[in-house]
């Protein structure tokens, strides 16, 4: 359990050193405010601006949270053997800890950001058409679908060597998926089904089975996808 | 009362990939108190076998006992007991020696109270004091390998695995590891593998050769330096042609010379087996003042070790086949001559 908590502690304080983690999260947070101002010249509903700033998190966040969760192992790859996994340290702590510290940085940022902006929006706006449960609701559908993002690209990073070609794979992927569950008749699975879902979801109309569908669509395959990064990784040579 | 092996390798196979064969059936025991030094050319499979006795690597085939103990990729409580040293040693670039060491010391489930001291004696022992706010990404090869020295020992294990722990250091710096492995062997189990022989017979107490991923050699030193057929004794000598050419006459009448090659103001000169290696340096002596010279440095022995081992290269080279039929036989351990010289 210390070697674990050590490692989750590390990987913490590197997250939070890198640009990336910080540049998403000023950038993120700024879009998230042009876009609360704005509403109130536009007089759109706090559902739609919510929606929006949730959805900027799906569609141009993703990035960061694909280049946050790619860098997790690849990049650590010459310094793995030497310096953490030769000394008292399973295979699954290590991985583990990579996993639950890259979920919970995208976890901060993302709740963070758009429960604050949601906030602001409902405080704020003209038609506050949203309730805390329902903007509650919300964020746990985009958050599963982003801890999902992160689950793959962890993995992604444990097999491939090379992050930058783990980071273009995983967009390329992202961005076509929909299209795959689309043809295979799962659009829940879709994180672009979330578009129509999303204002939906905030202003309480959502259907009654797409409110455990998409969560339960997102959150089997990441822990799926955590027990196959696991199982991988354990009988993977250094 | 046998001793006790804290390391036991059984049929250890690697192969990666379909394509290469890096260890090949190794059947190795390093004694408990032994400081075992692991010999061989580049790509004899060294670094492999430290890796595996890690489970930093899974083998083909065979297995590995550290303490009794299999070892795999979860085998944290084994490594509880191992400190590695691996060659030119990677470390986290934005880390400091102070930081890093913490962190081993967290890892190898230290408690604050015995970290703290403890990575501070190390950082003073392997030098890097003047280094210790320095970021290791600023660090020579010398300085990690110090580094990954005071990593190893972190945990204060009982047995060490260093694999060429001499890499990247100053001859000051060579010389210190060196007494360094000494100091450590009165209390630990240490393997080191090196390719400078010289180190290997200073330090070692016992000896493993592996070639082409065989161990084709497993004994003490003494074993192994019986394997060379011929004692040496290199005597150089002060003076010009005159006074050499006159040693080389006199030499002929020394009792007990087998022969003598000259090299330079140098002589190699051969005892004949079972003769007294005193009495021969005494007739040595009293020849060279015979010829008026004087003698500059003599010495015995001198690349008896690199001598044995090239000698065992050659020999596991030439006998491909005869090796392959006593595995299809059953025959010794894969060719591996087990402290015995070879016939």
């Amino acid at each position: 359990m210390g070697a674990y908590v050590a490692l989750l502690h590390r990987d913490l304080v590197t997250i939070a050193r890198s640009w990336v983690a910080r540049g998403w999260l000023v950038l993120s947070a700024l879009a998230a405010a042009v876009a609360v101002l704005g509403q109130s010249t536009q007089g759109l509903p706090a559902s739609q601006v919510a929606a929006q700033i949730q959805l900027t998190f799906l569609f141009l966040w993703s990035i960061f949270v694909i280049v946050i969760g790619a860098s997790a192992v690849a990049p650590e790859s010459g310094v793995l053997a030497d310096s953490v996994l030769s000394r008292p340290v399973t295979r699954s702590q290590y991985i583990l800890a990579k996993l639950t510290a890259r979920s919970f940085a995208v976890l901060v940022v993302f709740v963070s950001v758009a429960g604050g902006s949601a906030y602001a929006t409902w405080r704020y706006s003209k038609l506050p058409d949203v309730s805390f449960a329902d903007v509650s609701l919300g964020v746990v559908h985009v958050l599963t679908a982003l801890l999902f993002l992160v689950a793959v690209s962890v993995a992604m990073s444990s097999v491939m060597r090379t992050t930058f070609v783990a980071i273009v794979a995983l967009v390329l992927a992202w961005y076509s998926v929909g299209a795959l569950f689309e043809f295979l008749n799962v659009s829940f699975l879709s994180p672009f089904e979330l578009r129509t879902s999303l204002p939906e979801c905030l202003r309480g109309e959502l259907d009654a089975d797409l409110l455990w569908k998409i969560p339960l669509g997102f959150g089997i395959p990441t822990v799926a996808v955590w027990l196959a990064t696991l199982a991988y990784f354990n009988y993977k040579d250094l | 009362m046998a001793r006790l092996d804290v390391i036991r390798t059984q049929n250890l196979t690697k192969i990666y990939g379909h394509r290469k064969i890096a260890l090949n059936a190794v059947e190795l025991r390093v004694p408990k108190g032994s400081i075992f030094g692991f010999l061989g050319p580049n790509g004899a499979g060294k670094t492999t076998a430290f890796r595996l006795m890690l489970g930093l690597q899974r083998p083909t085939a065979g297995r590995v006992e550290i303490l009794g103990k299999r070892v795999g990729p979860n085998s944290s409580d084994v490594r509880r007991h191992v400190g590695y040293l691996p060659t030119n040693p990677e470390f986290p670039p934005d880390m400091t020696p102070i930081t890093y060491l913490d962190f081993v010391g967290v890892l190898c489930g230290l408690s604050r109270e015995a970290r703290s001291p403890r990575l501070g004696s190390l950082v003073r022992a392997v030098g890097l004091l003047g280094a210790q706010s320095q970021r290791i990404g600023t660090f020579s090869t010398g300085m990690k390998t110090r580094l990954g020295i005071a990593a190893s020992l972190m945990n204060d294990p009982s047995i060490l695995l260093w694999d060429e722990p001499c890499s990247g250091l100053d001859p000051a710096g060579r010389r210190h590891t060196m007494d360094l492995i000494t100091w450590l062997g009165r209390t630990k189990t240490i393997v080191v593998s090196s390719h400078i022989l010289g180190d290997i017979d200073q330090v070692c107490t016992h000896v493993g050769v592996l070639s082409d991923g065989q161990l084709i050699f497993s004994g003490t030193m003494g074993e192994m330096k019986q394997r060379i057929h011929v004692d040496t004794l290199v005597v150089e000598l002060s003076g010009g042609d005159g006074v050499l050419e006159r040693f080389r006459a006199a030499s002929r009448a020394i009792e007990g010379l087998d022969g003598l090659e000259r090299e330079g103001s140098r002589f190699h000169l051969r005892p004949v087996p079972g003769a007294s290696l005193g009495e021969l340096v005494a007739a040595v002596a009293g020849s060279v003042r015979e010829a008026g010279g004087d003698i500059l440095s003599l010495s015995t022995g001198q690349g008896r070790m690199e001598d044995a081992y090239l000698q065992m290269l050659e020999q596991d080279g030439a006998r491909g086949f005869l090796r392959a039929c006593g595995d299809a036989e059953g025959g010794e351990a894969n060719g591996c001559v087990r402290g015995t010289p070879a016939s």
